[in-house]
């Protein structure tokens, strides 16, 4: 079978969005990846819905996903799509519902409810699509971006226990599905080889849910992408962007993009123990504590539900947004107020202040004071170091 | 509850239809006085419906349309268009497109198109190109260069 490239995997996981239009999903269906001409009788395609009410879809019955044959390129193959949250249907609130636990997968390992539930409720629907092809059907692609993402791993991970086709996973920005336990059977199921999952080094939805929730492939860092953005931002996330970052690309040629040891959490989390000597002069310094600032600062708004998009406007405002997030962060259960107060005191250490002994020294005032410091001291650094090449 | 809360929304404002301005056939003649419907849709299911009427020459203006929009990081941004001519009462679908971004002329490939013309009566041709998907019956100059760049 022929894989996806990068950017037709891409293109489709944009495209989807478009199914939730009715009049606009012949739009979809153009694409030539897919079967154009309907023999007689022959249902070339399908338009999933996906029948959870409230929580994840606004609508009892709403457009999510597709199956669709392939085209001339892809006689033998499956295409099952699935798209994210859009601006007609603004209910994004399925990443963060603290009241989405874990359920049991069709196959009895426990995953996220949430996608559980939307991937179940279309399941009858892709059987019987299945059905009708499957003496056709030798390949299977499941493409989603987003919530989509997780919903087509939950697709690839019941086609690769319940179909004798090969199967293959892309997804895009996509949010994590289960525990250890889930990562492992299903990166076993599908196989390591045949799980293309991309994600923008600031994208902040690959990072949640939080802990026990992992990634698919197991023990794997997937496609990771450079992206402009400092720090976690929405626009790594949009699947427009991520189109962008693919473009004109192979997977070897995405594949050898090394993932920065400083976006590695544990790697951070050594570096923010550790008691080495803090030098602001080595370059390596500002990337430790740019990641572990991201790091942080993402542990933070996830568990304290603030943002983090207005705080890129100017130092000062910076300072003060994220002097406010850190500070809320300190007060925040042990096990993220701990990582706040290691990063606080490598901040404090680079411009030479002695941090108190007490936790409740860290006012919000004092964070500022040394974000505010440290910014200059980077300037200055970065300054330098343009006159030193220049 | 979002994960990016309520104040760090920023709010700006984007471009649901780049508006058009252009001439209207039918079979090759002009379509003087016809009606033109024009239904965007992004933030809702029903959608905004717009409606203009062509002069003697078939010769028709469609206003730009913009809207407000509040970035939320987790909704991906998905405008639908669709527009149709009622010419002798019946109804013709000339115009359907996706986009996924939100700029002025995203439809036109970038830059303000020159030389519309939509025939009524011919088949809908499909376009892809950066972040649109389209089909329609309508030309302007520079239309057959647009395509996604590396398929």
């Amino acid at each position: 079978m022929s894989t996806l490239s990068p950017k037709a995997a891409a293109v489709l996981a944009r495209d989807i969005y478009l199914i939730q239009n009715p009049q606009m999903s012949n739009l979809l269906f153009s694409n030539p990846v897919f079967r154009q001409s309907s023999d007689k009788g022959v249902q070339v395609n399908k338009t999933l819905k996906s029948e959870v009410g409230g929580r994840i879809i606004l609508n009892t019955k709403d457009n999510f996903g597709a199956c669709a044959l392939g085209g001339d390129k892809h006689p033998n193959d499956l295409f099952l799509l699935f798209r994210g949250t859009t601006t007609a249907n603004n209910r994004a609130d399925w990443l963060t519902d603290a009241r989405i636990g874990i359920s049991l997968s069709d196959s009895g390992i426990p995953v996220h409810s949430g996608f559980n539930h939307s991937f179940k409720s279309m399941l009858p629907d892709i059987k019987r699509f299945l059905g009708e092809h499957s003496k056709s059907i030798q390949n299977i692609h499941c493409v989603g971006h987003s919530l989509g993402g997780a919903v087509a791993t939950l697709a690839a991970d019941w086609a690769a226990r319940n179909t004798n086709n090969k199967v293959s996973l892309y997804t895009f920005g996509q949010p994590r599905v289960g525990t250890t336990i889930f990562s492992r059977s299903t990166t076993n199921k599908i196989g390591l080889e045949n799980i293309y999952r991309s994600y923008h080094r600031t994208d902040p939805v690959p990072m949640v849910p939080l802990y026990p929730y992992v990634h698919a492939p197991h023990k794997d860092n997937g496609f990771f992408l450079p992206s402009n953005q400092p720090l976690a931002s929405g626009e790594a996330h949009k699947m427009s962007n991520y189109v962008e970052s693919v473009k004109g690309k192979s997977w070897e040629q995405l594949k050898s993009i090394v993932r920065e040891p400083y976006s590695v959490e544990i790697a951070i989390e050594n570096w923010l123990k550790s008691k080495s000597m803090v030098n602001p002069q080595s370059s390596a310094f500002w990337r430790w504590l740019d990641s572990a600032l991201i790091y942080v600062l993402k542990k933070v708004a996830v568990t304290a539900l603030v943002g983090l998009q207005s705080a890129f406007i100017t130092g000062f405002t910076l300072a003060d947004k994220l002097a406010y997030i850190l500070a809320k962060g300190i007060n925040l259960a042990e096990n993220i107020s701990i990582w706040v107060e290691l990063l606080i005191r490598k901040m404090a250490a680079a411009i030479g202040i002695k941090v108190k002994h007490k936790r409740e020294d860290i006012t919000k005032s004092f964070i500022r004071r040394i974000l505010i410091q440290l910014t200059e001291l980077a300037t200055k650094t970065a300054k330098k170091a343009i006159q030193a090449i220049s | 509850m979002s994960f990016f809360s309520s104040n760090d929304n920023k709010k700006e404002q984007i471009v649901i239809f780049s508006g058009m301005e252009g001439q209207l056939l039918f079979n090759g003649k002009p379509a003087k006085n016809t009606e033109i419907k024009i239904w965007t849709q992004w933030k809702n299911e029903e959608g905004e419906t717009t409606t203009v009427t062509t002069d003697d020459a078939g010769n028709y203006q469609i206003p730009v349309e913009m809207d407000d929009y509040s970035s939320n990081p987790l909704a991906q941004l998905v405008v639908s268009q669709r527009i149709t001519a009622v010419y002798e009462g019946n109804e013709y679908v000339i115009w359907n497109l996706g986009k996924f971004t939100a700029n002025m002329f995203d439809e036109f490939g970038g830059s303000k198109p020159s030389a519309i013309q939509c025939e009524i009566t011919d088949d809908l041709t499909p376009y892809r190109f950066d972040s649109v998907v389209m089909e329609t019956s309508c030309v302007w100059d520079g239309i057959s260069e647009l395509k996604e760049d590396d398929e």
